[in-house]
């Protein structure tokens, strides 16, 4: 049994989350709560490049700041992709009156 | 940084408080109590950075998540949802608890690859990370950096033309 602070439990906590949000983003009826859905799966991605660099022994500077830099980059990325989905489903709110994706079912509205 | 025991209490906390919330965004109906509860794991997630030494990774995920996205996706809830309160049903389906069940088995699978792999690992230490997060971003990673400007600038003025009334008139 490896001990609470190490690379298995970051390991496993993202995989939690990833799980998780994968739940959140099959079950869920509201498209905004998928779009938090997909922000955790993201997150759950990000902790896995910040843990899998910090952990890892005898690396040059360079490279143990890379996976710090792209979490920033994966941040930035969820950030415009939650803008861009959220002007998506204003805009279909405008033509259908919901969000519950059951009840978008026509391409042309 | 800090000692064994406290770092250990509060990654057990945070993991927790991440976990705990994450989990409730799945039994929540109401799209606000699920925002809130959204907000709670990302700042548990930018504690476990923190925890890891990647300080300024863990404020820009509370400047950038918890400040931005997550207000942005409660600006959407307001302006989407008319009631919030009568939004969805209770009552969780037959087919949710199957697909709650298939996640169980696909994190067993997860967790069994994970716990077999020997890994070989060093506790890791605090040092001042955004002098060398800065070097990278404008020696190593100049072509990605520019790259995602260049992306979010897209991001926004596709989501103005998405989002504008009527293009004709």
């Amino acid at each position: 049994m490896p001990a609470l602070f190490s690379l298995q439990s970051y390991l496993l906590l993202s995989a939690m989350l990833f799980v998780i949000g994968l739940i959140i983003v099959l079950t869920k009826n509201n498209a905004i709560q998928i779009i938090m859905g997909i922000e955790l799966i993201f997150n759950a991605a990000a902790i896995n490049f910040v843990a899998f660099s910090c952990f890892r022994p005898h690396l040059l500077d360079t490279l143990q700041m890379s996976g710090q830099v792209i979490a920033i980059f994966v941040i930035v990325v969820a950030a415009a992709d939650a803008c861009a989905a959220l002007a998506i489903i204003l805009s279909l709110f405008r033509v259908f009156k919901t969000t519950r994706i059951q009840n978008i079912n026509r391409l042309k509205g | 940084m800090f000692s064994e025991e406290i770092r250990t209490m509060v990654f057990f906390g945070a993991g927790m408080m991440t976990l705990i919330s994450a989990v409730l965004i799945i039994f929540f109906n109401n799209l606000l109590h699920s925002a809130v509860a959204l907000f709670f794991t990302l700042v548990g997630i930018a504690i476990l950075y923190i925890l890891l030494g990647a300080d300024f990774l863990g404020i820009s995920q509370v400047l950038v998540y918890a400040g931005g996205v997550l207000v942005l996706i409660i600006f959407g809830i307001f302006l989407t949802t008319p009631h919030v309160d009568e939004l969805g049903s209770a009552r969780k389906s037959i087919a949710t608890w199957i697909t709650i069940g298939f996640g169980f088995l696909l994190f067993r699978l997860l967790a069994k690859m994970i716990l077999q792999m020997p890994w070989v690992t060093k506790i890791p230490q605090s040092r001042p990370t955004i002098n060398s997060i800065g070097n990278l971003f404008l020696s190593k990673y100049l072509l990605p950096f520019e790259l995602i400007s260049v992306v979010l600038l897209f991001v926004l003025i596709g989501s103005i033309l998405i989002i504008r009334k009527d293009l004709r008139r």
